[in-house]
């Protein structure tokens, strides 16, 4: 029960910053495809579906953060290859600034609540 | 991957193919998202269901998740737009390619008229839509495979029961709907038959190719 809400909690979580976490994979891998970028994000634990991501992907080259290519890939069938942009590298780093300073500030309540709650102290 | 898994992608790729279409993405489009699923399922070898979900379901996701590029992933405009030029053309041919008595009389095309071929076009084109829906849905379930077919048939479908239908339930006022102006200088009626063809055949034809699948993979 207790994991099932931790799990449905980081699904919300992720669900704000996939786009981030998608950009930050492809900015690293340099060109990447939709298989390899599962296994890329599956390797720092943030398991994701085709489902999920192909869609997102599709959102992502709509608005211009990535550009795609259709090409062989290494022995197999062609592939679709994605690419981030400028675009992409700005909304990247803005986003990554973004999420810092919220995630800052979250982990800086955190802690204080759990202090406070034990010596149940007024926030005022 | 076994016989069983093959045949369930083949199905899976098919019944994905036949709810893109039926939610008016181009068929080029259609290639494209076909290919990235069929590429993943070779590359995993995953269940196409667990990883995707139904076809109804990923479809529906796919175009909610690039709804701002509604644009570049919907045909809706165009569709309406070769149906008026479907609907220009019969009417053009019905009035003036049917009667071979009247080629040598001259006439003249007028804007009021124009603009009631315009509406004409449009009203027809939202209600096929909504009538043939049920229809398009029963053929894609009949034959996944050839759905490719289900738009062009339903163009002409629809526009020839608006060209039938049409005009009875609104009639058109005289020969200009009270605008007269001349939109272009007295001519031959054969040139306005001839144009008609032109655009019935047009629409038909770029129907078509807007319908066809490519496989990205093999432009084919």
């Amino acid at each position: 029960m207790a994991r099932q809400a931790s799990s449905d909690r980081q699904t919300q979580w992720l669900r704000g910053v996939l786009d981030l976490a998608v950009l930050a994979t492809l900015s690293q891998c340099g060109r990447s495809y939709g298989y390899a970028l599962l296994q890329e994000l599956g390797n720092v634990g943030v398991d994701l579906k085709g489902g999920t991501l192909y869609p997102l992907l599709a959102r992502l080259e709509q608005d211009g953060l990535v550009e795609t290519e259709w090409a062989p890939g290494e022995g197999g069938p062609g592939r679709k290859w994605f690419t981030i942009t400028q675009n992409g590298r700005q909304v990247l780093r803005d986003g990554t600034y973004g999420w810092t300073e919220f995630a800052g500030r979250i982990s800086a309540i955190l802690p204080a609540t759990t202090t406070r709650g034990d010596r149940d102290e007024s926030c005022a | 991957m076994n016989h069983a898994h093959d045949a369930a992608v083949t199905e899976y790729l098919q019944t994905l193919e036949v709810h893109l279409r039926l939610r008016d993405v181009p068929g080029e489009r259609i290639g494209q998202i076909v290919a990235e699923v069929s590429t993943h399922l070779a590359d995993t070898g995953e269940n196409p269901v667990e990883t995707f979900g139904s076809p109804a379901t990923y479809a529906e996701a796919y175009l909610a998740a690039s709804q701002q590029g509604r644009s570049s992933s919907w045909r809706g405009p165009w569709w309406a737009a070769r149906f008026v030029a479907f609907v220009a053309g019969m009417w053009l041919l019905r009035a003036y390619g049917l009667d071979v008595q009247t080629w040598p009389i001259s006439t003249t095309l007028t804007w009021g008229t124009i603009a009631y071929l315009v509406v004409l076009g449009l009203v027809g084109a939202l209600v096929s839509r909504w009538l043939l829906r049920p229809w398009a849905e029963r053929q894609a379930s009949h034959s996944p495979t050839a759905s490719v077919a289900i738009p062009p048939r339903a163009l002409v479908l629809g526009g020839l029961a608006t060209v039938m239908v049409g005009p009875m339930l609104v009639p058109q006022r005289g020969n200009t709907l009270g605008v007269g102006a001349q939109l272009a200088p007295s001519g031959p009626v054969w040139s306005l038959a001839l144009l008609g063809v032109v655009l019935t055949l047009g629409a038909v034809w770029t129907e078509v190719r807007s319908a066809k699948v490519l496989d990205p993979r093999t432009d084919a």
